[in-house]
């Protein structure tokens, strides 16, 4: 089972390489509008490599909810909680 | 030795009149700064009242047969892919094969639909034509006027702001070469109907109104059928990525080469994020996935031939260089060929 922590780094990696941005600029704290300014165009662009990394779906009503990267690391780790709980 | 259609021309035609990002603020709430970060687009070319698609096409196949040594009369057969025909019938390929002093000789002449993915069906049906030995020299073009078909208000601006008329045309021909991955040696083309109204699509033409064209063009409730829309922004930019990575990665595949073996990748110009993630899944540098967005928009069909086009001129895209075209498009629509110039 990943840990939050690497989760995180994960997330991280995405965002930064999409923002062009040092990835030590994000933090679990970061808003994704407000403190890093990413269009909806570039959040379609992290989702998609999200759900492709974590082999997840991610519905378009679930990222409304997601405000922060913290969010997003929190929202991943319970999919794949869900997915492990209904294999087992 | 094997019978293969070889690129043998190549020619662009971009109307002068050029719109930088700066002045659609006049007619919607929009900046450089909006437009470049959602697109990476900074200015597109549009054409003037008065001038086809037909035209634009016209100049770019002149370049194109220039280029390739030939005279237009060597044309057998004219494959042109467009969104933005001159009229609603008949096809476009006519009023060019017309404008280009070759009708009294009876060439083939195709309008194919795919948007887009146009040049990628067009590439394919070169291949097809030629390796079946029914022609030897086919005329692809790629020729699209969209500023006439624009919304210029805020509501039209994520379509709008987009786009760019432009036309480039490809003349193949038969050549018995030495090697089997020579010339296109490999095509797939796709199609999904289920995008057909689940993406980007433009109604104003409608054959079940009576009669078929039902709006009011100063009413913006009534004509909103008029303009492109695009209904599923996600769902269309991941499937994009999506299917031109899959296309590409499985031509290679079925062809015992690896990503390692491209040399350039064209990929329709859609959007510079799509362009990013598809290099990303493909796992090649980026600067192997070739760009030119920013300077005319995305042209639908013309997008890449556009770019071979100028990356051949500047000497870039050379003999023996392996390239992939992809392309993703309103249907949906995609593809990939693989082409060894």
């Amino acid at each position: 089972m990943l840990t939050e922590q690497s989760i995180f780094e994960t997330i991280r990696k995405i965002v930064a390489t999409r923002l062009e941005i040092d990835e030590n600029r994000i933090t679990q704290e970061s808003n994704f509008r407000n403190d890093l300014q990413i269009s909806s165009i570039v959040i379609v662009s992290v989702v998609l490599a999200i759900e492709t990394e974590f082999d997840i779906e991610i519905a378009d009503e679930e990222i409304v909810s997601i405000a922060t990267v913290g969010d997003a690391v929190r929202f991943v780790a319970k999919k794949l909680q869900g997915r492990q709980a209904a294999a087992s | 030795m094997a019978r293969r259609a070889k690129i043998i021309g190549t020619g662009s035609y971009l109307p002068p009149k050029i719109l930088k990002n700066d002045d659609l603020t006049q007619y919607m709430d929009t900046s450089d700064e909006w437009i470049h970060q959602r697109s990476g687009v900074r200015q597109r070319h549009y054409a003037e009242p008065g001038v086809y698609t037909s035209d634009l096409a016209l100049e770019a196949s002149k370049k194109a047969i220039e280029d390739a040594g030939l005279g237009p009369e060597a044309i057998e057969c004219i494959v042109l892919a467009t969104l933005s025909p001159d009229i609603l019938f008949p096809g476009t390929a006519v009023f060019l094969q017309q404008k280009l002093g070759i009708a009294d000789r009876g060439c083939a002449c195709y309008d194919i639909r795919q948007q887009c993915s146009g040049f990628v069906y067009g590439t394919e049906m070169a291949r097809a034509f030629i390796e079946s030995g029914i022609y030897r020299t086919v005329l692809v073009v790629g020729a699209e006027i969209h500023s006439s078909l624009m919304e210029y208000t805020t509501r039209g601006r994520m379509v709008t702001v987009l786009f760019g008329d432009a036309a480039s045309a490809v003349v193949f021909q038969a050549a018995e070469t030495e090697r089997a991955d020579d010339g296109i040696f490999y095509t797939e083309v796709h199609a999904d109907g289920r995008g057909a109204l689940n993406g980007v699509h433009q109604r104003g033409y409608d054959i079940s109104h009576k009669p078929y064209i039902d709006y009011d063009v100063l009413d913006p409730e009534k004509n909103f059928e008029l303009w492109p829309n695009m209904s599923n922004p996600r769902g269309l930019y991941t499937t994009g990525v999506l299917k031109m990575s899959e296309a590409t990665l499985n031509a290679l595949a079925k062809n015992g080469l690896g990503i390692d073996d491209v040399d350039w990748v064209l990929a329709h110009q859609a959007n510079i994020h799509i362009l990013k993630d598809v290099a990303e899944r493909l796992k090649i540098p980026r600067e192997k996935m070739l760009v030119n967005i920013d300077k005319y928009g995305n042209t639908t069909a013309a997008s890449i031939p556009l770019l071979l086009d100028e990356y051949t001129r500047a000497g870039r895209i050379r003999r023996g260089h392996l390239m992939v075209f992809t392309a993703f498009g309103s249907g949906f629509t995609w593809g990939a060929a693989l082409v060894r110039y």
